[in-house]
């Protein structure tokens, strides 16, 4: 292997995508080199000057040609945080070029891109992992216990993910929103569809606990906290019902609430009710709560390019303070295990747990939900 | 759950967390209840009582051996609000979620270790859309509700 034996890493996507975070976490990994940063030749003016600019940042060169970049021998792994519009046609390319793919989440706009991905990853038999709580010290701890068989046979599982973050306020309430069945759109610089953007977080982490299929869908799309949603014509809140192979009963809640909602960066719970216990599990349960002669957490100033507070850059940029009274015990080095264990599926030749197969189903089940909450029926998956 | 009704209300009032728009409550119920559809509708009651709207449909699911109830309601004006009912051997206990545009009311009663300093919550006997809650149980589907 090229690098001195060390894995090339290609990022993709620049300032104001997860890019930020996820090319700290690869450099972080001793068995990553950072090659280059790249894109489409074709791809939206902004996004290549993002793209330059993070790459100026990490003082990598930036690639013009993606597939320039992908013919490179010393480049193993991509990590792919385009915008979700063009991540099905991306990630199947670089499935294609035999390189490795960790794909930001959600890995596609909807389940035909998603397939482009996952029939692309089998026929080249790459590793690839979508980016998801699982990893967690809070979710292991679901998961132990499910395996311990504590609760019983599982019967319900219900998981509430939550962004504290933006101010909220701002949209109208007291009208039922109008959802469209399919979406054709997911990136806006001031919003997202949270249900999707939030709720995939919640949705994979049912399916991982319960290694189910999901079979029928009900769900409910809101506007209810942000004028910014509104004006996109995104939800920021989604709740769903789940009906899962063998009567197992599920629930979503996801969306994004505001800066002063929680304590920490949101609620993240999940409750599992089995046939001998019902257990609950709170990510921010084990916990330091400081009191103390300091300012408490005033929210930012809304960035005029990121009001919502998706990026680091953004809100560094502003100064954001940090909402420190709520200290996690156990759970500090939570984002780094995510990208430890996909190098450590690529060492060992093994699947990742959230592999673009699995992850797939995600989509397809929030794509569902969307479909449901257009039309008020239950929608079924096949 | 007069007594907890009456607490929320008092920061609604208040106008602390703006317009509910969103309740989440788990209900764990220890006591011997014949099904766990009464007590799923005392949940629909108690979110009839904090939402400012009227319900739009029922859509409920449940284990076949009456362990867990699960109903999703949508309101007129856009609100939901998710509500599971599970049996347990242990304590009842409630554990809830109350979303407004502006602010968030979290509650859990008893807890942990200080569960002695907080009582369950006590369910009235009268409940609400129990019929209709039936119904998509059985149905499978949701369930308009008539004004």
């Amino acid at each position: 292997m090229a690098n001195n034996g060390k894995y090339g890493v290609l990022l993709l996507g620049g300032h104001r995508t997860h890019q930020e975070n996820y090319s700290i976490n690869f450099e972080n990994d001793s068995r990553c080199k950072l090659i280059a940063f790249a894109d489409e030749p074709d791809a939206p003016d902004e996004r290549i000057r993002l793209a330059r600019s993070l790459a100026k940042e990490r003082n990598l060169p930036y690639i013009p040609n993606l597939d320039d970049a992908l013919s490179r021998e010393d480049i193993h792994i991509v990590s792919l945080c385009t915008d979700v519009e063009r991540r099905g046609r991306i990630g199947a390319k670089c499935a294609n070029a035999g390189k490795h793919v960790y794909l930001d989440k959600p890995m596609a706009l909807n389940g035909e891109d998603a397939q482009q991905i996952v029939q692309a990853v089998q026929e080249n038999s790459v590793i690839t992992q979508m980016f998801s709580n699982i990893h967690s010290n809070w979710a292991r701890s679901v998961k132990n216990v499910l395996n311990d068989g504590i609760i019983g046979d599982l019967r319900a599982i219900h998981c509430d993910v939550m962004f504290a973050k933006g101010h909220p306020g701002s949209a109208t309430v007291g009208k039922k929103r109008n959802q469209y069945p399919t979406l054709n759109r997911y990136s806006f610089m001031e919003a997202k569809p949270e249900m999707f953007d939030v709720g995939v977080y919640a949705v994979s982490m049912v399916n991982w606990l319960t290694q189910r299929r999901v079979q029928q869908v009900f769900c409910g799309t809101g506007n209810f906290f942000f004028k910014e949603h509104q004006n996109c014509d995104v939800e920021d809140f989604g709740a769903m019902v789940l009906s899962l192979e063998e009567g197992l009963t599920a629930t979503i809640a996801a969306g994004r609430y505001g800066w002063q909602s929680h304590a920490q960066g949101g609620i993240r719970k999940v409750h599992l009710v089995g046939t001998d216990a019902a257990l609950t599990f709170d990510a921010s349960a084990n916990r330091l709560e400081v009191f103390a002669a300091e300012p408490s957490f005033i929210p930012p100033e809304p960035h005029p390019l990121d009001p919502m507070g998706m990026w680091s850059s953004t809100q560094a940029e502003i100064g954001r303070s940090v909402k420190n009274q709520w200290i996690d015990v156990e759970s500090s080095d939570d984002g780094q295990r995510e990208f430890k264990a996909f190098i450590d599926c690529i060492d060992k030749g093994e699947e990742s747990e959230m592999n673009a197969e699995f992850a797939a189903h995600s989509v397809e089940i929030i794509c569902a939900g969307y479909k449901s909450a257009a039309t008020g029926e239950e929608i079924h998956i096949d | 759950m007069d007594l907890l009704i009456d607490s929320l209300q008092s920061v609604i009032e208040k106008d602390r967390i703006g317009s509910p728009v969103f309740i989440r409550a788990i209900l764990n119920i220890a006591e011997n209840v014949e099904t766990l559809i009464q007590p799923t509708s005392e949940l629909v009651a108690f979110s009839n009582e904090l939402l400012p709207s009227e319900t739009h449909s029922v859509y409920a699911q449940g284990s076949n051996d009456d362990t867990q109830v699960t109903v999703m309601l949508h309101f007129v004006e856009g609100q939901m609000a998710l509500l599971s009912t599970n049996r347990v051997d242990t304590q009842t206990d409630i554990d809830l979620m109350l979303v407004g545009n502006r602010g968030v009311i979290y509650h859990q009663t008893p807890i942990g270790r200080n569960y002695l300093s907080g009582n369950p919550p006590e369910l009235g006997e009268t409940g609400l859309l129990t019929d209709v809650i039936t119904q998509s149980l059985a149905s499978g589907k949701p369930i308009m509700v008539e004004e």
